[in-house]
């Protein structure tokens, strides 16, 4: 098994460059994607339901559906404390009928999938010195970051109508 | 150090939130289930698990913004501050941010 000295240096160190210069500029995105993903789903916006307009989306939700109704009055799904601001299905419904927001969320799907997985192999590489063991770990992450991401994807998508 | 280790724990330990998040989401696909998911969370204690999330995101990027603009901008001996930066901006935003969050849980029962 050849270590990384036996490889040719180029070689593994340029890898190492790339997964390196991906970190930064998928963090940089990441922070504008981040900010606004912080306001709009855990901050007291309008991109949230408020006590009154829960309760509203709770009975119309339970009327149209008697799955709902049932799950409401098994306590599986409770309504809102006062002053309290809950994400709701409709809500993030109206949201994403807006193809700015759709697009947004997808980017930021997409950035924090390759800067996560490629940090978990930037760092796994720090440990593991064996080649093969570290073309195993890349191709892991990368395939991760692939079916996170598809998956992820199929959320978004079936949400409004486009 | 301190920095570098606790920059690479809260990323791994984002990785793995991050990957049960995007599993919780196929449940948008069905109002019901995305409500009952919702409501997993809406407790005391996931509120508080809420804010600790935010605390962890908010070093992570603000350190990670510091360890790009250090690399490009700034001399050695200026690391220190902009460290203390970072921890300042952590501790406002997590405070800022967390208020809305734990209000309806543990600050209005308390009002009279
Ligand atoms: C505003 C958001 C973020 C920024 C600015 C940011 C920035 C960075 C930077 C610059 C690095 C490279 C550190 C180094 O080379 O020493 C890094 C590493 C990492 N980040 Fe982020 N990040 C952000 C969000 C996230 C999120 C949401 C996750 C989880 C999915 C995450 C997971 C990781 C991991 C696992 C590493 C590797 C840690 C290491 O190499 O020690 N980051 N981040």
């Amino acid at each position: 098994m050849k270590t990384d000295q036996e490889l040719p240096e180029t070689q593994v160190s340029r890898t190492r460059a790339v997964g390196w210069l991906l970190q930064r500029l998928t963090g940089v995105g990441l922070v504008l994607f981040l900010a606004l993903h912080f306001w709009v789903q855990h901050m007291p916006t309008g991109f949230l339901a408020t006590a009154e307009e829960y309760r509203t989306i709770m009975r119309e939700l339970g009327e149209a559906d008697p799955g709902f109704a049932g799950a409401v009055a098994e306590g599986k799904i409770k309504e809102a404390l006062p002053g309290e601001h809950v994400i709701t299905s409709r809500k993030v419904l109206e949201r994403l009928q807006n193809p700015l927001w759709k697009t947004v969320d997808i980017l930021l799907l997409l950035f924090a999938v390759m800067h996560g997985m490629n940090g978990l192999n930037n760092v796994l590489g720090d440990y593991i010195q064996r080649p093969l063991a570290r073309n195993i770990v890349l191709v892991s992450c990368w395939a991760a970051a692939l079916l996170l991401s598809l998956q992820g994807l199929v959320s978004i998508m079936e949400v409004g109508n486009w | 150090m301190g920095a570098w280790l606790l920059h690479r724990l809260t990323g791994l330990f984002l990785v793995v939130y991050l990957v049960l998040h995007i599993m919780g989401l196929r449940s948008l696909a069905d109002p019901a289930s995305f409500e009952i998911y919702v409501t997993t969370y809406r407790n005391p204690l996931f509120k508080a698990a809420e804010v600790l999330l935010l605390g962890t995101v908010a070093f992570h990027a603000f350190n990670g913004v510091r360890i790009i603009l250090q690399d490009m901008f700034f001399r050695s001996d200026r690391h220190k501050l902009l460290l203390y930066g970072v921890l300042v901006l952590t501790a406002a935003v997590t405070l800022i941010g967390g208020y809305p969050i734990i209000y309806p849980y543990f600050i209005a029962p308390l009002l009279p």
